[in-house]
């Protein structure tokens, strides 16, 4: 089965300047894909080529294995970084207006505006006008319209930025509850700590080029050093595994010697009887990973 | 077509007809354009009632004797009244006849004669306010025909307005003319025309001409014409609004997430365009009584009709497509005005030519006009219904207007699709030209 989004060698200019060059990924069925990049890196123009609203200027872009259709924006469910609605208009009125837009007709849009507003527990808020409602009332009236067609693609622009916790974790449950439905999602962001959480893989972009791409576990296993967390009661300089050591409030980093692997580490630790309370392989953080590949400074794995 | 189109359209529409301010619009404008013109009528109805009843007395000293032998010998008293309801008629000749009496009385004007050596009475009635002015027809007159009048310094352009001199004129054609010619030629000689309008039709049959067939025949092919430009005008103010609310909202990705910028343009174009017309049409109710006044005389033809409503199409296409596209590229409505106000201005021009085409509708201008993309629209639809625009002019004059309007709306869709998504920078006109190029 072909992917359902596949970017071949994307190149995208302005004024001259490069805004994205030479990017080519995969996004499979299922899957949370993360496009990761800080503000003005190109993941906003990259995910206007993928829906179409601007044209790249050399390579291709493909849905299922061919080059988007007029139908095929029916089944892509969009959230925009520059979020907007119509504030004087009624809610069910804006929800009616894009879902027929997707090409729902209208008793089955009508149907759709009033589930989801039941299934958010925003029933009350049917008849208002978007401009009465708060901030969070319509981040959530902005999801619903994203997904109320029923898309197989959803694609999600900064929808974690200028979020208050709680939003934000709405935010978070509703990508996990798309994904759990077996929606493909992609989201962009530039906030690395929720792509560590949610995303299955990632596309790291930086001055418009791919600095990184794959599973995110490996990614960070790639990244690392070779590296334990731990707390134990034991002299960490009598190990005969470990290069060095930094502690760091009650936990200690030891960084062992090239050739050992943590679990020789915990052999180690168990025939001598030491006592451990805490355990953990150091991952580098995808934030420590970013600067440091933006800095030149990555570690060869 | 395709359907998002009439998703967007209905959308459109509806998101204006229902906004108070396009009911508070329809309805206050004809008020308010109606009201002042009522206010008007009603005082200067009340104020030359007013008038009527002032009767200007001008003085007339007669050195050259052409009135009469003595022109006050028939004078009525003063304060005598001449026929009922009418003024007293305060000179001196009787030869005047019932016609002219009614018109001294319609123009409240009258004169009084004084002795030809009278120079320094009328002066002093003048300076009385006896007579408003006064007619001195020296002895020569009749060799120069040379009349001079003296009146008060502030006051000559309104006495003169007051059409004495031409009433003075058939006072001395009277008088002149009096037992000299028969009664029938002083009455050709002061009316030697009245013509009497005949048409010759197609088929050869020959017909009264009737103010209102004129009327009728000019109507419809200028009320389309107007039609249009108010359409236009109506409608260019919604597109450019809807555009501006938009992009105010950060509403445009979401949309084009959805459609493609030409279904977006070509709803927004329908609905907008249906909103214009469905305000200029309750306008027009609004103007009932007249229409109904001159519609038996409306000339109905239906080639006319479906070609006038096809230049109406494409115009609208044309001129609401080009605003659509500039003025995508403005960040507020104000700026979004000013960069389609060079289109607007364009449509307008027509409107400046449009005596010329009524009255020469086969001139070189006429039909050089109706080729032109820009102006062939309206021009072509008061040409057409003139009957003066042939096939061949009709014909080419829609092939350049469809591929005007075909290259104008890719233009204007290419335009709209950068345009709508630039926030809080106004592009340049270098930028402009890469884009439509790309």
């Amino acid at each position: 089965m072909p992917p359902v989004i596949s970017l071949k060698s994307i190149y995208k200019s302005f004024d001259q300047k490069a805004a994205v060059v030479d990017a080519s990924f995969d996004v499979d069925e299922g899957e949370v894909f993360g496009v990761l990049g800080p503000n003005g890196a190109g993941k906003t123009t990259l995910i206007r080529m993928l829906i179409d609203i601007i044209k790249p200027d050399s390579g291709r872009i493909l849905f299922y294995g061919h080059a988007l259709e007029t139908g095929d924006k029916d089944t892509i469910g969009y959230l925009p970084e520059e979020r907007g609605l119509y504030k004087k208009q009624k809610v069910h009125e804006v929800l009616t207006y894009f879902a027929r837009l997707k090409g729902m007709d209208g008793p089955a849009a009508r149907a759709g505006v009033t589930h989801y507003l039941d299934l958010l527990e925003m029933a009350d808020v049917r008849n208002k006008r978007v401009e009465d409602l708060s901030k969070g009332m319509q981040q959530k009236i902005q999801l619903i319209a994203a997904i109320i067609a029923g898309p197989r693609i959803v694609i999600l622009d900064e929808p974690f930025s200028g979020l208050d916790p709680v939003n934000l974790r709405l935010v978070r449950d509703f990508i996990w509850a798309l994904k759990k439905s077996g929606k493909t999602v992609l989201l962009s962001t530039h906030m690395m700590v929720q792509v560590e959480a949610i995303c299955d893989r990632l596309f790291m972009i930086y001055d418009g080029r791919c600095v990184l791409y794959g599973p995110v576990a490996e990614i960070k296993r790639q990244f690392s050093d070779n590296a334990i967390l731990m707390r134990a009661a034991v002299d960490y300089a009598r190990i005969p595994m470990i290069g060095r050591f930094t502690t760091n409030g009650d936990a200690t980093k030891v960084y062992l010697k090239s050739g050992f692997v943590p679990l020789d580490l915990l052999q180690w630790l168990t025939e001598q009887k030491v006592e451990i309370s805490y355990f953990e392989q150091a991952y580098a953080s995808l934030e420590d990973i970013f600067v440091n590949i933006v800095k030149g400074k990555t570690r060869e794995p | 077509m395709s359907r998002k189109i009439w998703i967007v359209a209905q959308r459109e529409y509806l998101a204006v007809v229902k906004r108070w301010g396009f009911i508070v619009t329809v309805v206050m404008i004809p008020l308010a354009i109606a009201l002042p013109s009522v206010i008007i009528g009603f005082i200067s109805a009340h104020q030359s009632a007013k008038d009527e009843q002032k009767t200007v007395v001008l003085g007339v000293v007669d050195q050259a004797r052409v009135t009469g032998d003595d022109p006050t010998q028939d004078l009525p008293q003063k304060g005598q009244s001449g026929p009922p309801g009418e003024v007293p008629v305060l000179y001196g000749s009787l030869r005047l006849q019932l016609e002219l009496a009614r018109w001294v009385n319609r123009q409240g004007i009258s004169f009084r004669f004084y002795e030809p050596d009278a120079f320094e009475t009328a002066q002093m009635d003048m300076k009385v306010g006896r007579v408003r002015g006064f007619y001195v027809i020296p002895e020569e007159y009749l060799k120069t025909g040379k009349v001079i009048y003296y009146g008060r310094a502030d006051n000559v352009f309104r006495d003169r307005l007051r059409s004495g001199d031409s009433l003075l004129g058939t006072v001395l054609v009277d008088s002149l003319l009096h037992n000299k010619v028969s009664p029938m030629i002083v009455q050709r000689v002061k009316s030697p025309l009245m013509v009497e309008e005949l048409t010759v039709g197609e088929s050869g049959q020959i017909a009264k001409n009737n103010l209102f067939v004129t009327v009728g025949r000019n109507l419809l092919p200028l009320g389309f014409g107007m039609l249009l430009m108010v359409s236009l005008f109506m409608a260019s103010g919604y597109l450019l609004h809807g555009v501006a609310v938009e992009k105010g909202n950060r509403i445009m990705e979401l949309l084009l997430s959805s459609v493609t910028p030409v279904e977006l343009m070509g709803g927004k174009l329908i609905g907008l365009g249906a909103a214009g017309l469905t305000q200029v049409t309750i306008w027009l109710l609004f103007a009932l009584g007249p229409v109904l006044f001159v519609l038996p005389a409306l000339e109905f033809r239906p080639l006319q009709f479906v070609l006038s409503l096809l230049y109406f199409l494409l115009g609208y296409l044309l001129f609401g497509s080009l605003i659509l596209g500039l003025g995508s590229l403005g960040e507020t409505q104000h700026e979004a005005q000013q960069l389609a106000g060079i289109i607007t201005f364009t449509a307008a021009l027509p409107l400046v030519f449009s005596g010329l085409i009524l009255t020469n509708p086969d001139s070189t201008l006429s039909r050089l006009l109706g080729f032109i993309p820009f102006t062939a629209p309206s021009v072509m639809i008061i040409r057409i219904g003139l009957r003066s625009a042939g096939w061949i002019d009709t014909v080419g004059s829609l092939a350049v207007l469809a591929l005007s309007v075909y290259l104008c709306v890719s233009l204007a869709a290419k335009l709209f699709r950068i345009g709508v998504l630039l926030y809080g920078k106004r592009p340049t006109i270098p930028e402009i030209w890469r884009w439509v190029w790309a």
